[in-house]
């Protein structure tokens, strides 16, 4: 399994404390995305240029000729990276897997079977009060390792969360669909609004499909100015959870931040920051909308 | 299920006022050493202990004397407090003052081994079940029983057995016991004057009673609560005031008779529920004055420094980390755990015991509170929901493990036939001493010597010498034998257990000796009158008094050895990226290359640096290549424990008659070498006799002064404090929680009987209840010995930082000392034990900040 990121000790994905793992890939490529690293099938090296010295060990180190310091500016020739890690290696302020460091390859693979193993410790902690998320990316690009990890969750009677944009095709849900306890319904081409009725009817075919398993379906909602909250968009989002019997909604902010890993991967943000981020009254708006309906709605 | 109940108000006046007082100055608050007699010089015809059980007797009269009470307030009983007597100033690190005992000539004398009459160790634990029980008058009236005895015997004990001792000890005991009860008695005449005045018919009646209880113990068996309550602390007083620092144990254990039976059978009723409330406000004014001795701010620390070179461990000087030890009065309370028959003795005391640390919300006495597999799941969720809102307390024990260690240290060298049940139950009914640790319950006599693991380590790669910044000293500091350069791992490996032995041997041996100049320098008669044996022996504990002796040794800084090992093995042995010498060379030079124009050594040394921090696993990690080196160096520690003991014991311990008649001579030969002429240790105090070597791996507070002088290492720089106790190094593991505590699990956690404590800061957004619940199981599970939690805010810790900073740089000092005080109440672990944050030394909040768990 390919991830970039664990979070440890998470309360705002899925019930209770989880460990997440956050998987690599993604097909979707929203424009309010704040892990553009997590796009393709491996990160792009992370550089925090504050973060970094200038010492230029790194210079030395790449075989690729790809750092430069010029007047005290350290400079990155992305075009010819070649993910080898030497960089990371020869920096003094970076630490392997560690996502703080000035120079960073989040990208990890590991089977199934050592993944597992190796978020255990600490899911024998929170096991009590939450369990297991695996987001993304779009967790289910991987659907089989993923199905394989799951089980190893459910022989240790580990609750299962899944967050996906239930737009990948019915057969990776289905492959998973009996290990996974919650469901994180992120429906991003519903709260985009650009689906055709026959595609909403699909999604709206799978998360019913895996319904029938799960203990609960939780919607979440980006609220995006300008991309999510026209009356239009909410009443599509909420005919669709109403059809799927979603009884729960969290509304997600954009995310302050979400510049963050754009200026340390190198990948360009169509975005204005300035225009997308509503006040949070705004928001309590929106969410009042959903409220009225006897929806349990929840501002992360 | 036990329900958690509020302060009282009266409660929250007392807390108010202790910290308010806490952020003032205290220096005057301190004893004149002119004010108090010098007893060596009154009696110096009279034998050592005699004069210490007066000079006890000259001090608890002091403490009661109204005139010198106007600047010490020993002497006072303050609006709204139930449990009277005042602690006098004094602390770990800021000393103690006590009445001279010693003649002119035994303290020069004691000066060439080191000792004064302030050297006193304390570390150690009463049992008040038995205290309580017998009362002090019963003590005295036994020991006046036996001292008429021997008063009465002619001259038919052998000369290694001077019956003198004994009848000086029984006086000893009597001359203590009576001024404790003296000192009860006229606090008992305060109350009684003050009662007169006081025109609150409530606080009236409330000092009335106080005069009751005061008149009554700790003479006399107490009958109710309260006055089991004041009888331990007016002992306590008495210990702490007498130097002896020493730690009140298993309280849950002892209070728990002291309930009243009655009004327990009626749970659930409103008089039951009054009733416990009022003992929780009990308990929580018998904390508070505990507390008493706080400073809180540091601004006034300088004027109260009162140490001299008493410190000492062992006869070299030793030098504390005094402002780290500032408000360290070596007293924890221990609850939870085992009865001594192994079934869990979690009781209604224990509860409420938490309740209490949880509403007072003070940096000291500690708890600590045993778990293990036989504790209720109701004890975990309470101790969860204390650790959740006071963010530190209490710190936890592993009964899973620390039960089997102390078991297994007790039964080593045992004679065959020994009755092996009665190490079982005096392991399970272990307790921990001031600091953290493990000892027996009121029974045994514990000492230790630290050692710094790191220079064992340079001693290895380094030829038996201490890498050192002065030229002078060419290959290092000679502090061991010369050995041959270390070519691999494996040759490494060898040096490492020889240099290891060596400096065992001499921190071991060295228990034995320091041992036997107590006796002479700094007997112990009030508290040997409640410990062990000691009483039914005759003899006080530095005379053979007690069945266990336990001396530990602890080691220092392991992790940053395993640390460094790990990378040294890594690019050295197996890499062969650099040389050792290399290596050497760069952590002599704190990896900065001498010359600025040596560039490319500069580069070498940044990345070798790089390699050393940032490419190597890490302690606290399941890396298997650490584990193994963990393993390694810890087996080694304890084996040379044990090799240790044995040979200590054929030149201390066991009389000579033991021996063929060849052996016999060696070991007259080895006993000269060791400096020591007399008898062995059996043969003076009889067969009973015998000292425990017991190991442990930590830091304590000290970690900062530890660090002085030792040179880089992994992630380290030169004189930067060592890693504390048992922890990660700060910043290096990032994992989550759960892996830091499986790493240990695959460790010799089981071999430290003397305690091995790893302290774990968590972010405290990510922490509920629920998860701090499946912290403490997964700590039990994961077998780790002892571990304290703190849930930290870095925002928080580098305010206070910052404005820690100001108080000492900026040109505006005060506004920073007055914006500190909204700080007080913000408490972390140090070391094991806990500290107000404002008051720790910019090093350690730097240090501390580091640590925090943040995903």
């Amino acid at each position: 399994m390919k991830y970039f990121e664990i979070g440890w000790l998470s309360t705002s994905d899925g019930p209770g404390s989880r460990v997440v793992i956050f998987l690599q890939g993604c097909s979707q490529r929203c424009p309010w995305c704040h892990s553009p690293h997590s796009w393709a099938e491996s990160s792009p090296l992370l550089f925090n240029s504050s973060r970094c010295q200038n010492c230029g060990m790194c210079v030395d180190a790449c075989n690729q000729k790809v750092h430069s310091i010029q007047n005290g500016s350290h400079f990155l020739n992305r075009d010819r990276c070649i993910n080898c890690g030497m960089c990371v290696a020869a920096c003094p302020n970076s630490q392997n897997d560690y996502l703080g460091s000035a120079l960073c390859l989040p990208t990890r693979t590991k089977t199934a079977y050592a993944l597992f193993q190796y978020v255990l410790p600490q899911l024998d902690i929170i096991k009590q009060s939450g369990g297991i998320t695996l987001s993304g990316g779009e967790a289910l690009l991987q659907a089989e390792e993923v199905a394989e990890f799951l089980k190893l969750c459910k022989e240790k009677n580990i609750s299962t969360c899944i967050e996906s944009s239930f737009s990948l095709p019915a057969s990776r849900y289905e492959l998973v669909m009996p290990y996974v306890d919650y469901w994180l319904a992120g429906l991003r081409d519903i709260s985009l609004g650009k689906n055709s009725d026959e595609e909403d009817k699909n999604i709206i075919n799978k998360i019913n499909l895996v319904s029938k398993y799960a203990k609960k379906i939780i919607a979440r909602y980006p609220v995006i100015d300008g991309f999510t909250t026209t009356a239009k968009h909410k009443e599509r989002y909420l005919n669709v959870m109403k059809a799927c019997h979603i009884e729960e909604i969290e509304f997600m902010k954009c995310n302050e931040n979400m510049m963050h890993y754009y200026t340390l991967s190198g990948i360009p943000c169509e975005m204005n920051l300035d225009r997308i981020i509503l006040e949070n009254n705004q928001i309590e708006e929106i969410a009042a909308f959903f409220q009225k309906e006897g929806i349990v709605v929840r501002i992360i | 299920m036990y329900e958690f109940t509020n302060s009282t108000e009266r409660v929250t006046r007392l807390a108010a006022a202790l910290k308010e007082r806490s952020m003032g100055n205290r220096s005057q608050e301190w004893f004149n050493k002119k004010e108090l007699d010098d007893i060596g010089k009154e009696m110096p015809k009279e034998t050592v202990i005699i004069r210490k059980a007066h000079a006890i007797k000259e001090m608890l009269g002091k403490m009661t004397d109204e005139t010198i009470s106007l600047h010490t307030h020993t002497y006072e009983i303050a609006p709204d407090e139930l449990i009277v007597g005042v602690l006098p100033m004094g602390s770990n690190g800021l000393g103690k003052v006590f009445p001279n005992y010693l003649t002119e000539e035994e303290r020069r004398v004691a000066s060439y081994t080191n000792r004064t009459e302030l050297s006193i160790l304390g570390h150690n634990t009463v049992n008040y079940e038995k205290v309580l029980e017998k009362g002090l008058d019963g003590i005295i009236q036994y020991a006046d029983k036996k001292l008429q005895k021997l008063l009465k015997v002619d001259d038919m004990i052998p000369i290694e057995n001077p019956i003198e001792n004994h009848i000086d000890f029984y006086r000893s005991v009597i001359i203590s016991c009576q001024a404790v009860i003296d000192y009860a008695n006229r606090y008992a005449e305060l109350a009684e004057k003050m009662a007169e005045k006081e025109t609150n018919t409530e606080r009236k009646e409330e000092l009335m009673e106080i005069a009751r209880i005061s008149r009554k113990v700790p003479a006399q068996k107490p009958d109710t609560f309260h006055e089991a309550l004041q009888s331990i602390y007016f002992f306590h007083v008495a210990l702490h005031a007498s130097l002896n620092f020493i730690s009140f144990g298993r309280l849950d254990q002892v209070l728990n008779k002291y309930l009243d039976a009655e009004i327990m059978k009626k749970e659930g009723t409103e008089e039951y529920k009054q009733y416990l409330k009022q003992c929780t406000e009990l308990f929580e004014c018998f904390i508070i004055k505990a507390a008493g001795r706080l400073n809180m701010t540091t601004e006034y620390l300088l004027e109260q420094d009162h140490m001299d070179n008493n410190a000492a461990l062992g006869v070299h000087p030793y030098y504390l980390d005094q402002r780290a030890g500032v408000n360290n009065f070596l007293q924890n309370i221990i609850v939870g755990g085992q009865t001594p028959e192994g079934e869990d003795a979690t009781n209604l005391m224990t509860y409420m015991i938490l309740n209490a640390f949880q509403n007072v919300g003070l940096s000291t006495p500690g708890i600590y509170v045993r778990l293990g597999k036989k504790s209720p799941a109701d004890l975990y969720q309470a101790v969860a929901g204390v650790l959740n809102k006071t963010k530190n307390l209490p710190g936890i024990l592993n009964d899973d493990v620390l039960i089997p260690a102390l078991y297994n240290s007790l039964i080593e060298n045992v004679s065959p036939g020994a009755d092996l049940e009665e190490y079982q139950k005096l392991a399970n009914d272990y307790c921990v001493d001031g600091c953290w640790e493990p000892i027996l319950n009121g029974v045994s006599d514990w000492t230790f010597g630290m050692l710094n693991c790191m220079p064992i380590m340079q001693c290895a790669i380094n030829q038996g010498a201490t890498i050192d910044t002065n030229p002078g000293m060419l290959r290092g500091g000679k502090v061991s034998f010369i050995s041959e350069k270390v070519t691999n791992y494996e040759e490494f490996q060898e040096n490492f257990k020889r240099y290891m032995e060596f400096f065992i041997d001499q921190s071991t041996f060295s228990l034995y000796e320091c041992y036997m100049m107590d006796e002479f320098i700094i007997p112990s008669p009030l508290f040997s009158a409640v410990l062990g044996t000691c009483l039914e022996r005759g003899r006080d504990k530095s005379w053979g008094g007690v069945d266990h002796n336990i001396g530990g040794t602890i080691l220092i800084g392991v992790p940053d050895v395993i640390n460094t090992v790990a990378a040294i093995k890594k690019w050295v042995f197996n890499n062969r990226k650099y040389s050792l010498d290399e290596v050497i060379d760069a952590m002599r030079t704190n990896f900065t290359a001498e010359f600025s124009s040596a560039i490319q050594l500069q580069k070498r040394y940044t990345q070798m640096k790089v390699d050393f921090d940032t490419n190597t696993g890490k302690f606290g990690t399941d890396d298997p290549e650490v584990i193994e080196i963990g393993k390694f160096v810890m087996d080694t520690f304890c084996n040379a424990v044990s090799r240790s003991k044995e040979l200590a014991d054929k030149i201390f311990l066991k009389s000579v008659r033991n021996y063929p008649a060849d052996e016999k001579k060696m070991i007259y030969r080895l006993r000269k070498i060791a400096g020591y002429n007399g008898p062995s240790l059996q043969t003076k105090f009889g067969k009973h006799f015998d000292m425990k070597f017991t190991a442990g791996c930590g830091t304590f507070e000290q970690y900062p002064l530890q660090g002085m002088g030792i040179v880089a290492s992994a992630n380290r720089s030169s004189n930067d404090p060592m890693i504390a106790n048992f922890s990660p190094s700060p910043g290096t593991v990032t994992d989550g929680a759960g892996r830091i505590l499986e790493s240990y699990s695959q460790l010799p956690m089981e071999r430290l009987s003397a305690g091995a404590i790893t302290d774990l800061c968590i972010n405290e957004a990510l922490c509920q209840e629920d998860v701090i619940s499946g912290l403490l199981h997964k700590f039990i599970d994961s077998k780790g010995n002892m571990l304290t939690l703190t849930f930290g805010n870095v925002d928080l810790y580098q305010n206070i930082y910052r404005l820690s900073y100001n108080a000492l740089n900026s040109d505006d000092k005060e506004s920073a000392y007055k914006q500190l005080e909204q700080y007080k109440d913000v408490v972390v672990r140090v070391g094991g034990w806990q500290a107000p944050f404002i008051s720790m030394s910019l090093e350690q909040q730097k240090n501390y900040i580091l640590r925090i768990l943040n995903n």
